[in-house]
């Protein structure tokens, strides 16, 4: 159980909760994770979002001990712990289909990692009834797993979880299974439980919703590379690239040329108007470049209407749907490309009908100027080949 | 209904009236009686060789088990592709007529057989072991036949375990040892369970193996039955005899039933 903290490297990052040193992993010829770089802080809550295939649960099996990296290091608690199989890296893992054992009742299956570690029998029984209650099931001890439904069931794989203070929690896509309602209560009681705990949780789903309810950070992962890393706001509302604009939130996304530096770039879009955007670092004059607009930023005008905001295209309204709360209208621009306008719903102000001429505004505040080619970014520590 | 019809036929004309027709001469001698079986479930002879039968069977399946469970597990860790080449191995006994094998058997161990030989070159001339016409010949006859139909509901068993339960295991702490006793081998309980019983079931009739490799101690029931339709033609008593032993394995088909529909352990997930 000794784990030898190796002395060389790294020592900027001996502190941190997890540090994964240039790790790699392929598998032949596929390259399941490029060589990635991550530091966990501890008592972070940490997810890794992406599609799948983006090398997020390779990256988590990784860290559990599952399988071997192709190259590079794994830290957990300053201690070089690559080559210690997975029973003795003293972290814990709740999983999309909770793995309770069938054959042992709620109490035996809590009680399972602490009989490992030969506690006593009195201890255990107070333990087991602590975590119960923290996960308020305090009466199901006596039942099987299967007489539990799906969200319990869950609640007990957590409960089984933090029964030993492992020093790190990973979920492999713990909230798959359950239908939606469920789904946002355990989110919200995970959340409870972590700043309650201040458990180090490591978190992987490709629920972006779910990703940006619940994270201090979030990993996002594309082709087994990191694409962005950052708080929740700051991977919505500064994508780096169009892959994490796309993949966080919807967009409304131009092709366009940037044609003016200044307090704001102005940018020649096809739409055949020019748009006033957010400086970046990656505007030059003469450079192609995609342009990000969020549906929720954009103002639905009637014909004459007027603004006073920087940016307004005419267009031609095709639909609108509402979903509660909000309204989605689609308006086709003069060069067919569809937009996307998502406002609050208000009774007298009903969107206008499908065919009328209508125009969309926003500000140059809420326009973001993106790398013309996915997955390409200057500083985002992950250039493509 | 109407496709099913033939083989409700056939099994009427082959099976079950010649099963009426014994169940009639077991009870019909001249006249109505319970004689036979009377005689059967009281009578010394019939008393031993009913306790020999279920002896030899349980222990036959028990040594089944404890040499099959090994070789269901490693097949369960294999590939699938070399799994299947491993379990044509198996198979292996299963394609080859019993008759022949017990013919076989008695080459092998017998006093001057292959096993003897290497025995008393090892260990000297006194090292020979009898192990043909008594119980042991028996059971080594019975289990070489009966491994494959332990091997299979076992190997089943272990397939069917989710193997996210061991991995979820191994994070928690527990070393191999620990995995495999307090997680793989009690669910696949039902699998030994089911492969036991079946196996019982299948010794209870055995017939040409004890017939060949066991003694005058070792008779099982079908061999009984086979004494008394040969040697004393008193087929009444042969169709008693016939009748108990079908009863007793029904009795454990039964039993074989309720683990097979999961009763012994609860719904599985």
């Amino acid at each position: 159980m000794v784990l030898e903290p190796r002395t060389e490297g790294g020592s900027e990052h001996r502190d941190r909760k997890v540090w994964l040193e240039s790790c790699a992993k392929h598998y032949g010829s596929v390259v399941a994770l490029a060589e990635v770089e991550l530091a966990v802080e501890d008592g972070e809550f940490l997810t890794l979002l992406g599609p799948s295939g983006s090398g997020k649960t390779t990256l988590l099996n990784l860290i559990a001990g599952m399988v071997q990296p192709t190259s590079g290091r794994i830290w957990i608690d300053g201690a070089d712990i690559t080559r210690v199989p997975p029973s003795k890296r003293g972290i814990g893992m709740v999983f999309q289909n909770y793995a309770l054992m069938p054959h042992m009742t709620v109490f035996e299956n809590i009680a399972f990692p602490l009989r490992v570690r030969k506690m006593a029998e009195a201890e255990i029984r107070r333990k087991v009834g602590e975590v119960l209650d923290i996960v308020r099931l305090p009466d199901v001890g006596k039942r099987k797993p299967s007489e539990l439904s799906g969200g319990q069931q869950q609640r007990i794989a957590i409960a089984r979880c933090i029964v030993y203070n492992p020093s790190i929690i990973l979920m492999d896509e713990p909230l798959g299974a359950l239908d939606k309602k469920l789904r946002e209560e355990l989110q919200l009681e995970l959340k409870q439980l972590h700043t309650q705990l201040g458990i180090t949780v490591l978190y992987v789903t490709h629920d972006q919703e779910e990703a940006l309810t619940m994270s201090d950070r979030i990993v996002l992962l594309n082709h087994g590379k990191i694409e962005q890393m950052g708080p929740p706001d700051e991977l919505y509302f500064q994508p780096r690239t169009l892959f994490a604009a796309e993949f966080l939130g919807d967009s409304n996304i131009f092709d366009g040329t940037v044609a003016g530096l200044g307090e704001f770039v102005s940018v020649y879009s096809e739409p055949g108007a020019s748009m006033m955007a957010r400086p970046a670092p990656i505007a030059e004059i003469g450079k192609a470049v995609k342009v990000l607009v969020r549906p929720e930023n954009l103002t639905l005008l009637r014909q004459c209407e007027e603004s006073g905001l920087a940016n307004r295209l005419s267009a031609e309204m095709v639909d609108s749907i509402i979903l509660g709360g909000v309204i989605k209208c689609y308006v086709r621009l003069s060069d067919d490309t569809t937009v996307v306008v998502q406002e609050l719903t208000k009774a007298e102000r009903a969107p206008p009908p499908p065919g009328s001429k209508v125009s969309v505004a926003w500000s140059a505040e809420d326009t973001l100027i993106l790398p013309a080619v996915g997955g390409m970014t200057e500083g985002g520590g992950t250039a493509a080949a | 209904m109407i496709f099913v019809a033939p083989f409700f036929l056939f099994m009427g004309a082959v099976f079950l009236l010649p099963l009426a027709f014994i169940f009639y001469t077991s009870v019909v001698a001249d006249a109505f009686t319970l004689d036979y079986y009377i005689k059967a479930f009281t009578g010394a002879l019939y008393l031993r060789v009913a306790w020999t039968t279920f002896e030899i069977s349980v222990v036959s399946a028990l040594t089944t088990l404890v040499l099959s469970y090994p070789v269901a597990y490693h097949l369960s860790r294999q590939p699938p592709k070399r799994r299947v080449l491993w379990a044509l191995f198996v198979l292996l006994p299963f394609y080859t007529s019993i008759l022949v094998k017990s013919f076989a058997f008695t080459v092998i161990l017998g006093h001057n057989g292959i096993v003897n030989d290497i025995l008393r070159f090892m260990f000297g001339p006194e090292a020979g072991i009898k192990m043909l016409f008594n119980r042991t010949g028996v059971v080594i006859g019975l289990t070489h036949y009966l491994i494959p139909f332990m091997v299979f509901p076992i190997l089943a068993s272990l397939l069917a375990q989710d193997p996210v339960l061991h991995r979820a295991a191994e994070v928690m702490g527990a070393k191999p040892w620990r995995i495999f006793w307090r997680v793989t081998f009690p669910l696949s309980l039902p699998g030994v369970i089911a492969g036991t019983l079946l196996c019982v079931i299948l010794s209870f009739g055995m017939f040409i193996t004890p017939a060949l490799l066991g003694g005058r101690k070792d008779m099982m029931m079908a061999n009984l039955v086979d004494f008394h339709i040969k040697e004393t033609l008193n087929w009444n008593m042969a169709s008693a005899v016939a009748i108990v032993l079908l009863l007793l394995s029904s009795v454990f088909i039964l039993l074989l039933a309720q683990v097979r529909g999961g009763q012994l352990f609860g719904e599985r997930h």
